[in-house]
C-alpha cells in the first residue's frame, strides 16, 4: 500500500512538472451546417493541473464552454489521470476550417494537440429538409421600402425535435421604429416534402433613414432533446435521449430604404406613411351656446401613427379641447393602427356654425404619391342660452367677469409609466438594509476612535509629568544600545547609572541626576515600587559607583552582567509601575 | 474559463434585462389596447421577478382599476406611494380611487406619520439614505471641530445632530414601528370579534377599504386595525395585506 501511495506521489508531482502529458481534440462531427454546433472534446492525459485549453485557429466559430471534468484511474497499480473539456462552436460562415491546435499550459510548458478539420455549408431548407431537426429564418415582405413605411418582420423556427429552456434574443433593430412582436403562432409546414413545426413572430418596423439598413440576426439558444438511435417504444416510454445546446440565428437582413420625394410634398404632410382613412363622428349637432358637443375623428392606418398628433383646431366660433387620444395596434400580415381623437367644442355664439375641417397629408405607398384627407365639412346648430356640459374636461365656465373659474369637469386616472425606471428597484432590500445601518454605527466608532486620540494628545502636552512617564521605557531602551560593555571601565558604570537615573527621573517625574545610593530609598518610597526593587536599585547605583571610582578593572563579562542586571530592574520597575 | 463564466453570466443579464423591458413594453401596450387583464398579468409578472418600482405598482394600480378591481388597485397605489412618495400623478391617483370607496375614514395616516410630518416625504429607501448621508457629515463637521475651533462648526454639527435624531426616528419608525397594511377586496367583507364566523359581526366593510394589520396569525384570518380605531378579524381571501 505504501508502494502504490508512493507511486501515485511521484506520479503527481512529476504530472505536476509537466511529464508524459498529452492533448487529444475530438469532434462530434466535421461536417456542420451555418445552423448546427459542433462539440469539441479536448482531453489533456497525464496532469489533473492544467488550465482550461487555448484553441487556436477557430476565428469562423463562436466558441462557448460546455464544462469540464477530470478523473483520476488506479488499475493494477497503474495510475492514470486526465482532464476533459468540452466546447461547443457555433459557425459563422460556410467554408473548410481546420481547427485546432488545442493549447495546454501545464507546468510552464505548452502541449499541443492534432488539428481537426471541419467543413461548414450554408443552411438552407432543402438540408434542413434532409439532416437537421432545427433551423429558423427571418425575413421581410418588402427590402425596398421608404422611409416611414411599414415593413413586416417575420421570423420563423422550424422544428421536428423537442426543445426546452428557450431563449430569445432579439436584435435592437437599430434604424427602425419597432412595433411588435405580437403573439407567436405555431402551425404546421411541410417544406420540400418534410413535415416541420413552425413557430413564427411577427414585428412591424419602420425605417426612420434613407440608405442601407440592416436587421441583426434574431437568435435562439434552446436545449434540443435529441432522442437516441435505440428502441423507439423504450424512448418514449421512458423518455431516452440526451440535450444538447444549440444556437440558432436568422440571416442578416438588408433593406435599401428609398427617401420621400419633395416634390409635390403637400404643406399639411408631417411625416405619415403608408395607406390611411379617416373617418369623424359629430355627438350632438344642434345644441345651446356653452354646451359641449365631441367631434370624435379616427385615423386607420398601416403607417406609424402611435406619436402622431391631430393639427391644432383654431375657430372663433368655438372653444375646442383635445381630449388624451387613444391609439390600439392590430397585429396582422399588416400591422394596422387606429388613432381615436376627440375633441369637445363650446359653441361661442348662436346660429349654424361650420366646424373647420382638419387635413391630412401623407405619403401613399401603393401609389407612391402624396395625398390628403380632409374631414368632412359639418355644421353644429347653436342656440341661445347656456346649458350642462357633460364632457370629461377642464373648460372656462362662461360668466360675466373678465376672470374665468376653471370648472372640473370631470376626473380620470393620470396614465400610466412608460419610461424604462419603472424596472428600477426603489425597494430597499434587507441586506441594504443592514449595511446601511453598519454605516451608521461605523461613523460613531471612528469618531470615538478620532476624540480619544485628540483626548490623549491634550493630556500628554499638558502633563509633562505623563509625558515623561510615557516616554520613560521608549527613551531607556533606545540610549541602552549606546552603553559599550566593551568601553572603558569608568565609563561605562558612569553610563549605566546616569540611564538609570535618567529612567527613574521619568518614569516618577523626579529630577534623576539628583538620585545616590544614599537616598534612593526616601526618594522612590513613595512610589508604587516594592522594597526589592528599590534594594536592588540602590545596589546597582552603589556597584556603579564602586565600578566607576574604585579603580577595580571589571571584565567585559562582568559589565555584560551589569547590563543585564540594569535590564531586569527597569522591567520589575515597569511591571510593578504598572500594576 | 472564468473570464468566459463571466462574460456568459453578464451576457445571461443583459438577455435578462432586455426580455424585462420587452414585458414591460408588452404589458404597457395590452394597457393601450384596453386589454388589462393582460396588462395587470404582465405588471405582475415583472413584480414577481423582483423588480419592486413605485412605477410598476402605479401601472399595475391604474390597470387593476380599468378592470373595475378597486380594491388591488388601491393596495397597488399605497405600494407604489410607500416607494414613490412625492409622485404628484400617483398622489392624484390614489385620491382618485379612494373616492370611490363606499365607507369614507377620516383619517389613514397613522399618529406618527402626522406629527412626524413625514407622508408625502421620503421614502423608506431615501430615509435610510438619508441618514446614512447625515451621519457621515456628523462625523466629518465633529471630526474637524475637535481639530479646529470654529463657531459655525459647532453650530453644524448642533443642526446635524438633531437633524440625525429625526431622521434616525424615521428610520426607527420604518423599520420596527411601521405595521404592515391590507386594503379590502371584495364588494362586501364582514369583520368578526374573533377567529371563525361563529363570531359576533362587528361591521362591514366595503371594496377598497384600507386597515393596519393587527395581527396575521395565518391561515385564513387576519386581525385588521382600522383608522378610527375599530378592530376584528377578518378572511385572508377578502382582503389583499403586506406580509410581515
Amino acid at each position: 500500500m505504501r508502494a502504490r501511495g508512493l507511486s501515485i506521489l511521484l506520479f503527481v508531482t512529476r504530472a505536476a512538472l509537466g511529464g508524459d502529458v498529452s492533448v487529444t481534440m475530438t469532434a462530434d462531427r466535421t461536417q456542420a451546417s451555418l445552423d448546427d454546433q459542433i462539440e469539441l472534446q479536448v482531453s489533456v492525459q497525464g496532469t489533473r493541473q492544467g488550465g482550461e485549453p487555448e484553441l487556436l485557429n477557430a476565428e469562423a466559430f463562436e466558441v462557448q464552454p460546455g464544462g469540464s471534468s477530470s478523473q483520476i484511474q488506479i488499475v493494477n497499480g497503474k495510475v492514470s489521470q486526465n482532464l476533459n473539456f468540452a466546447f461547443v462552436l457555433t459557425p459563422k460562415q460556410p467554408g473548410k476550417f481546420r481547427i485546432g491546435p488545442a493549447r495546454v499550459n501545464v507546468g510552464g510548458k505548452s502541449f499541443d494537440s492534432d488539428r481537426i478539420e471541419v467543413t461548414v455549408v450554408k443552411s438552407t431548407a432543402n438540408t434542413a429538409g434532409s439532416e437537421r431537426l432545427f433551423y429558423v429564418s427571418g425575413e421581410v415582405d418588402n427590402n425596398t421600402p421608404f422611409v416611414g413605411e411599414q415593413v413586416s418582420y417575420t421570423f420563423k423556427f422550424f422544428n421536428r425535435a423537442q426543445l426546452a429552456n428557450a431563449q430569445l434574443g432579439l436584435p435592437e433593430f437599430k434604424g427602425f421604429l419597432k412595433e411588435g412582436p405580437d403573439r407567436q403562432k405555431e402551425a404546421e409546414q411541410v417544406v420540400n416534402g418534410v413535415k416541420w413545426h413552425v413557430t413564427e413572430l411577427r414585428f412591424a418596423l419602420f425605417p426612420m433613414s434613407a440608405g442601407a439598413l440592416t436587421i441583426e440576426p434574431v437568435r435562439l439558444a434552446a436545449d434540443a432533446i435529441l432522442r437516441q438511435r435505440g428502441d423507439p417504444l423504450f424512448d418514449d416510454l421512458f423518455g431516452g435521449g440526451r440535450t444538447r445546446r444549440v444556437t440558432l440565428r436568422s440571416e442578416p437582413v438588408t433593406l435599401t430604404v428609398s427617401p420621400l420625394p419633395s416634390a409635390s410634398r403637400p404643406a399639411s404632410f408631417t411625416g405619415l406613411v403608408g395607406r390611411f382613412t379617416l373617418s369623424e363622428e359629430l355627438g350632438k349637432q344642434a345644441l345651446a351656446v356653452g354646451d359641449s358637443s365631441t367631434l370624435t375623428m379616427v385615423l386607420e392606418g398601416d403607417g406609424n401613427l402611435r406619436d402622431f398628433a391631430l393639427p391644432l383646431l383654431t375657430s372663433g366660433d368655438f372653444k375646442i379641447y383635445d381630449d388624451q387620444p387613444t391609439f390600439l395596434l392590430t397585429p396582422g400580415p399588416r400591422w394596422k393602427g387606429t388613432k381615436t381623437f376627440k375633441r369637445a367644442l363650446v359653441p361661442l355664439k348662436p346660429g349654424a356654425l361650420p366646424i373647420p375641417s382638419v387635413e391630412l397629408g401623407y405619403f401613399d405607398t401603393q401609389s407612391k404619391s402624396y395625398k390628403v384627407l380632409e374631414s368632412r365639412k359639418q355644421v353644429i346648430t347653436a342656440s341661445g342660452g347656456a346649458g350642462e356640459e357633460g364632457l370629461n374636461h377642464v373648460a372656462a365656465t362662461p360668466g360675466g367677469g373678465a376672470r374665468k373659474q376653471i370648472e372640473v369637469l370631470g376626473k380620470d386616472l393620470m396614465p400610466i409609466k412608460r419610461t424604462p425606471a419603472a424596472l428600477r428597484s426603489d425597494d430597499l432590500r434587507p441586506r441594504e438594509r443592514w449595511l446601511l445601518l453598519l454605516a451608521c454605527l461605523v461613523c460613531p466608532g471612528i469618531y470615538a476612535g478620532l476624540l480619544f486620540l485628540k483626548r490623549s494628545r491634550d493630556r500628554l502636552s499638558a502633563d509633562s509629568g505623563l509625558a515623561r512617564r510615557r516616554s520613560a521605557y521608549r527613551e531607556f531602551s533606545s540610549r541602552l544600545q549606546g552603553i559599550d560593555a566593551n568601553g572603558a571601565n569608568g565609563a561605562f558604570f558612569e553610563a549605566a547609572a546616569g540611564l538609570l537615573r535618567e529612567y527613574l527621573g521619568n518614569k516618577f517625574n523626579l529630577d534623576g541626576k539628583a538620585i545616590t545610593p544614599i537616598d534612593a530609598r526616601r526618594k522612590l518610597a513613595s512610589h508604587p515600587l516594592s522594597a526589592d526593587s528599590i534594594g536592588r536599585i540602590e545596589a546597582f547605583l552603589r556597584e556603579c559607583e564602586t565600578g566607576q571610582y574604585g579603580g577595580e578593572i571589571s571584565s567585559e563579562e562582568g559589565k555584560a552582567n551589569q547590563r543585564r542586571v540594569l535590564v531586569s530592574i527597569v522591567s520589575a520597575v515597569e511591571k510593578e509601575a504598572r500594576g | 474559463m472564468r473570464i468566459v463564466t463571466a462574460l456568459l453570466l453578464a451576457g445571461a443579464a443583459a438577455f435578462g434585462a432586455e426580455n424585462s423591458f420587452e414585458r414591460l413594453h408588452e404589458a404597457n401596450q395590452a394597457f393601450d389596447r384596453a386589454d388589462y387583464q393582460t396588462a395587470v398579468q404582465g405588471y405582475q409578472a415583472l413584480l414577481a421577478q423582483g423588480f419592486e418600482s413605485g412605477d410598476l405598482h402605479f401601472n399595475l394600480g391604474n390597470a387593476y382599476f380599468r378592470t373595475a378591481s378597486l380594491g388591488s388597485s388601491l393596495f397597488h397605489f399605497r405600494r407604489a406611494w410607500d416607494l414613490r412618495p412625492r409622485d404628484p400623478d400617483l398622489r392624484f391617483n390614489l385620491d382618485y380611487a379612494r373616492e370611490k370607496v363606499a365607507d369614507q375614514m377620516e383619517s389613514r395616516d397613522s399618529l406618527w406619520w402626522r406629527v412626524l410630518g413625514l407622508r408625502g416625504s421620503v421614502s423608506e429607501k431615501e430615509a435610510y439614505h438619508a441618514l446614512v448621508l447625515v451621519t457621515f457629515l456628523l462625523l466629518v463637521v465633529s471630526g474637524t471641530a475637535l481639530y479646529r475651533r470654529s463657531d459655525w462648526l459647532l453650530w453644524a454639527r448642533n443642526g446635524l445632530i438633531g437633524i440625525w435624531a429625526y431622521g434616525a426616528i424615521v428610520v426607527t419608525y420604518q423599520t420596527l414601528l411601521r405595521e404592515p397594511f391590507g386594503v379590502v377586496v371584495v364588494s362586501e367583507a364582514k369583520v368578526y370579534s374573533g377567529i371563525g364566523k361563529d363570531n359576533v359581526t362587528l361591521f362591514t366593510l366595503h371594496e377598497g377599504v384600507e386597515f393596519v394589520v393587527a395581527d396575521a396569525v395565518g391561515g385564513e384570518w387576519i386581525r385588521i386595525r382600522l383608522s378610527d380605531g375599530k378592530q376584528g378579524w377578518i378572511r385572508t381571501g377578502d382582503a389583499v395585506y403586506e406580509k410581515g
